[in-house]
């Protein structure tokens, strides 16, 4: 039987998730650096915005994997730090339209949202954990 | 809810973890039932029962205010 056969599933799931991680990076990086750089035609942007997207699908599939094979607790603690990193993100946008549309503050780009709330989840994941421990 | 989960481990010379192996599931989730922080599944307060050989409501009791 070959070794990866033998592995133990959580860690084969963690080897996947970080192979999937590095997907993600890279596909990201050499997607938007792409479209940065270069004046393609439409049909080709297209392509690119889906291989960008495309390049996110493992990691997304994985991690709702990984959530899913934990125990009742441990699930639950995964939830609530997605419920709370998304209503931190979603009261944080309206804030942050607010003020825009008051001209306080400048744009806010699109992109940081998606990366606050990955932020937001990652330290909501930490937070309750710990409160849980 | 209450429950009398640390005694029956404790009868038994039991760790959190040795209990969590034995239902499938984490020490911290067991911590956290003890403490009464999490409220099991019925799934899972039926495996305790059945591991104790106690019925549910011998292990988990409802508070005066719940």
């Amino acid at each position: 039987m070959a070794d990866h056969d033998r592995r133990d599933p959580a860690v084969r799931l963690l080897v996947q998730l970080i192979v999937s991680t590095g997907v993600w990076l890279v596909t990201y990086l050499f997607c938007t650096s792409r479209l940065a750089a270069h004046d393609d035609p439409p049909a080709v942007r297209g392509a690119i915005v889906a291989v960008g997207i495309a390049g996110l699908l493992p990691w997304v599939f994985l991690t709702a994997k990984a959530i899913r094979g934990q125990d009742e607790f441990t699930r639950q603690l995964r939830y609530l730090a997605l419920a709370i990193a998304f209503g931190v993100t979603a009261v944080g946008s309206f804030v942050v339209d607010f003020l825009h549309r008051a001209r306080l503050i400048g744009e806010w780009p699109i992109t940081g949202l998606w990366m606050a709330m990955l932020v937001i989840w990652a330290l909501t994941m930490f937070a309750v954990s710990r409160y849980y421990r | 809810m209450k429950n009398r989960l640390k005694v029956l481990r404790a009868e038994r010379n039991w760790s959190q973890m040795e209990l969590g192996m034995r239902v499938g599931v984490s020490r911290q989730a067991i911590n956290a039932i003890e403490t009464g922080k999490y409220d099991p599944s019925l799934p899972l307060a039926l495996k305790l029962a059945r591991l104790f050989d106690h019925r549910v409501e011998d292990i988990f009791e409802l508070e005066e205010t719940e």
